[in-house]
């Protein structure tokens, strides 16, 4: 049987190990998170439990004591199917090293343990692109994805006021990409108020994107139109973004800007991220091939090395629905399900189409899909591309680095990333560069640095073997 | 423009600008000579920028006690100009002795260390937990060398390449006499070709025979007051002078940040890119053998360098501290680096083969370099370090 890990259990993650396991493969799907889901799903179902499922079938008995959200469907239909499938999951097990066909992980207590595999499937998804601005290192000011993580964990946003009554958090949402609707929404409806959406991209560029949408996915408008009402009255500005965050003890005030004035909005609580970047350090460490930052892979989801496929986020940002769709190709790819499928990789579009249509096949069904649902992918990554203004956001002072406290005039004129790195000690903290390593491929066009193992920290007893005992015990 | 070729004229080029090239370069440039240093990647980014930075007195053999004791008082001089540049830290080396056997070894290197002025204390087992809690029960004693101390050599090459003309990702392809060919086919004439390239040296002046001797280091995550000494077991002297295909010894360094880089392996694995998974658990394995405590803290990154070990064929001379891993090695010689003029290519000058002493000794290299090319008075006696004892060996 073949022994197929999955590493990462959000939509593409989950989707892969369904269709693999479906077609009798043994697989283990992993996830750093105590839950599964990835960004996009974890929250969408409320465990009330605050630990770890150590298998499906646990996670399908929390899951049906809680209330599922509307929002979350598709996402429950997939937690269905994965229950009903035999896949080993096991969450709070973050990869921290690849050697040949084995990962490394690390369980919370903090223990290694080596899983081998015949087949990989890479589906680490994707993290937020956050561009350092001067004050974002003040207290209130942070990602979207870390607001909405403080929000789940029963930050208040509406604490009572000392006069009385309650004092609603002032908040700006700033950055780019479809996340900040949903952000500014479950703010909303927390009970903050929305000064702001600030997003850099043009209203035409929106425009362009909102037609494009009721093209290829309407169900989308609807959804996005439903996060605009929970914010509303707060403005959605287009064109517009956080030049600058002040205060004192914390975030005050915001200096907006279109790149021709500037104002001043209050804010309490500031939340910006630019889209998002693929997570490619596990893919990268284990040698993958890549391409602008997204992993490169063929017709069948399959990477530079063999045996090793990806989905989702990493090989290109697309959304939930493109990245379900690759995963499921990537599960049946994996499994040895697609092999009446021949690779068209070199064939023309129109030879491709063709071949398409005349092999009727699962695989060959959910690439017509994954076509159809890379366009939308193109036009999402056009519309929301960042503006070269953006590349002015740090002053000399402002902090890059933030495990190192390295500022971006320490950094502008060193050579690359690597010799920023030893002279500068930019990105050797113990994030490894995660967080600032993107900021400054976009800010300064540099290639990222090779990627050193562990991933992630990783307690040295847990390392060690008792291969070799002390000379000092040998003699006794 | 094609087939035409780009002649340049300089009094010197360097080639390698890692910590011994930067030294070079720094040591000759009071004397209003042009110089250009050049280097295949970034400067201070290879073997430099991936070791330890331990400015250390060893006591191997009298040539390389003179060599190391000379450029530890160049360092100390340079660090206190700037401290703060070469993030220096005065932390001195604790050799640690696990057994009486290894406490004699302590006594012997002890006297060889006070002979030649160099401060030492013997510790014995108590006064040892004293300057460092966090060791392993049981161990007998140490010896702690106060003046030796740790710098940053990414840092310190950038420093000592101030001012200098440098020229990076630039490949050298051939060095003839007074002549450096590019690969991008123009050439350098100069008067005066220092090969300063660390392991790669051999790909340039094949015949010198040095090896990359690949090592691994571990970071940790930030524990300040953890250890206050590079600390390094006795038996470190062993793993450099065995010629195994692969060796561990504890080896410790604290950093200003509060981490602690953790050390050390040697392995002959030619240029082999990849981390030795199995390696690193053994040198870990090693490290928590002598400091149990490290097993709760977090690892947050692994790297590798090539240091370049002389492979001399030459006997080894006999042991100053009478410490008989020496007497086994095989092909590694007398293991002192390999400086001065190379009599084969005109106006070539080799400073190279300094295998995991490349930070401390580069500062005393470049001086007796520099005296070599300029015609003065050596600061220390360089015959036992001249390119000239390979080839009475081999004849």
């Amino acid at each position: 049987m073949t022994r197929i890990v999955v590493v990462g259990a959000g939509p593409a993650g989950i989707a892969a190990a369904c269709r693999a396991a479906e077609s009798g493969a043994m697989v283990t799907l992993l996830d750093g998170e105590p839950y599964p889901g990835g960004g996009i799903w974890r929250h969408s179902i409320d465990y009330s439990v605050p630990r770890p499922v150590r298998n499906s079938k646990e996670a399908k008995n929390m899951r049906e004591k809680t209330k599922i959200s509307n929002g979350a469907r598709k996402a429950k239909r997939w937690f269905n199917r994965l229950d009903k499938v035999g896949v080993s999951l096991r969450t709070s097990e973050t990869v921290v090293d690849i050697t040949g066909r084995s990962v490394q992980v690390q369980r919370e207590q903090g223990e290694l343990d080596s899983i081998a595999f015949d087949k990989l499937i890479l589906a680490t998804g994707a993290h937020e692109l956050f561009l350092p601005f001067p004050g974002w290192t003040l207290p209130n000011v942070m990602g979207v994805g870390g607001a909405q993580a403080l929000l789940k964990a029963g930050m208040p946003v509406n604490p009572a006021s000392p006069r009385g009554g309650v004092k609603r958090l002032r908040v700006v949402v700033g950055g780019s990409g479809p996340l900040l609707f949903a952000v500014a929404a479950s703010l909303a409806k927390a009970g903050a108020k929305i000064v702001c959406v600030a997003e850099q991209t043009s209203g035409m560029q929106l425009a362009k994107f909102a037609l494009g949408i009721l093209r290829y996915q309407p169900a989308k408008m609807v959804q996005g139109m439903g996060y605009m009402l929970q914010y509303f009255p707060a403005p959605y500005w287009p064109n517009t973004w956080v030049k600058e965050a002040r205060g004192d003890s914390q975030v005050r005030e915001v200096v907006l800007t279109n790149g021709k004035r500037q104002w001043i909005e209050p804010a309490d609580l500031v939340a910006c991220a630019y889209g998002l970047v693929p997570s490619v350090e596990l893919a990268a460490l284990a040698g993958c091939k890549q391409e602008n930052g997204r992993l490169v892979v063929d017709n069948l989801q399959r990477t530079s090395i063999e045996g090793f496929f990806a989905a989702g986020e990493i090989t290109g940002i697309g959304g939930t629905d493109l990245a379900i769709t690759e995963g499921e190709i990537a599960g049946l790819a994996a499994a040895g399900k697609a092999k009446e499928t021949a690779d068209y990789t070199d064939y023309t579009e129109k030879e491709k189409k063709q071949k398409l249509k005349s092999v009727k096949s699962v695989v060959n069904k959910l690439i017509a899909r994954r076509e159809r649902q890379q366009k939308f992918a193109r036009l999402l990554n056009q519309s929301f591309a960042l503006k070269p203004h953006l590349k002015q956001l740090p002053a000399d002072d402002t902090i890059v680095c933030r495990c190192e406290d390295v500022t971006f005039g320490e950094l502008k004129n060193q050579a690359d990333q690597r010799s920023a790195k030893l002279y500068t000690r930019c990105g050797m903290g113990p994030c490894q560069g995660r967080v600032c390593s993107s900021a400054l491929q976009y800010l300064l066009d540099w290639e990222p640095n090779k990627v050193r193992p562990p991933l992630f920290p990783t307690k040295i007893g847990a390392f060690i073997s008792n291969t070799e005992s002390l000379k000092r015990k040998a003699k006794k | 423009m094609l087939g035409h070729r780009v002649t340049e004229n300089y009094d010197v080029v360097i080639v390698g600008g890692g910590i011994v090239g930067a030294a070079c370069a720094a040591e000759l440039s009071g004397a209003r000579l042009r110089i250009l240093v050049i280097d295949a990647g970034r400067v201070g980014c290879g073997t430099t920028g991936a070791s330890m930075g331990h400015i250390v007195v060893m006591d191997d053999s009298e040539a390389l006690l003179n060599l190391t004791a000379f450029s530890r008082e160049l360092w100390l001089r340079l660090a206190k100009d700037s401290a703060s540049a070469c993030e220096y830290l005065p932390c001195g080396t604790l050799w640690v002795a696990a057994d009486a056997e290894e406490m004699d070894v302590v006594y012997q290197k002890a006297k060889n260390y006070e002979e030649h002025d160099i401060a030492v204390e013997v510790l014995d087992h108590k006064s040892l937990y004293q300057y460092e809690p966090n060791l392993a029960q049981g161990l007998a004693g140490g010896l702690r060398v106060v003046g030796d101390c740790v710098i940053y050599p990414p840092n310190c090459a950038a420093l000592l390449l101030q001012g200098i003309e440098v020229r990076e990702n630039c490949n050298v392809c051939q060095i003839s006499d007074n002549l450096v060919s590019l690969e991008n086919g123009s050439e350098i004439r100069a008067e005066f070709i220092v090969n300063a390239a660390g392991a790669a040296a051999p790909k340039l002046t094949a015949e010198l025979p040095v090896e990359p001797r690949k090592g691994h280091l571990v970071i940790t995550a930030r524990y300040p007051g953890f250890c206050q000494h590079q600390i390094v077991e006795l038996g470190y002297l062993k793993s450099v002078q065995k010629m195994e295909k692969e060796s561990v010894a504890f080896n410790i360094q604290p950093r200003p940040s509060g981490q602690y880089l953790i050390g050390s392996s040697r392995e002959f694995a030619g240029w082999d890119d990849s981390i030795n998974r199995n390696l690193v658990n053994r040198m870990l394995t090693r490290a928590c053998d002598y400091m149990p405590a490290l097993k709760e803290m977090f690892a947050i990154r692994t790297w590798f360098g090539y240091r370049p070990a002389p492979m001399l064929s030459c006997p080894p001379p006999r042991l100053a501290s009478g410490d008989a891993g020496a007497g086994e090695s095989k092909n590694g010689g007398d293991k002192l680096p390999i400086i001065g003029n190379w009599p084969k290519v005109k106006g070539l000058y080799i400073a190279a083969g300094h295998e995991g002493l490349g930070i401390t000794t580069s500062l005393g290299t470049a001086r007796l370099l520099a005296a070599e090319i300029l015609g003065q008075p050596p600061p220390i006696d360089p015959a036992p370090y001249r390119p000239s004892r390979l080839f009475r060996e081999n004849k």
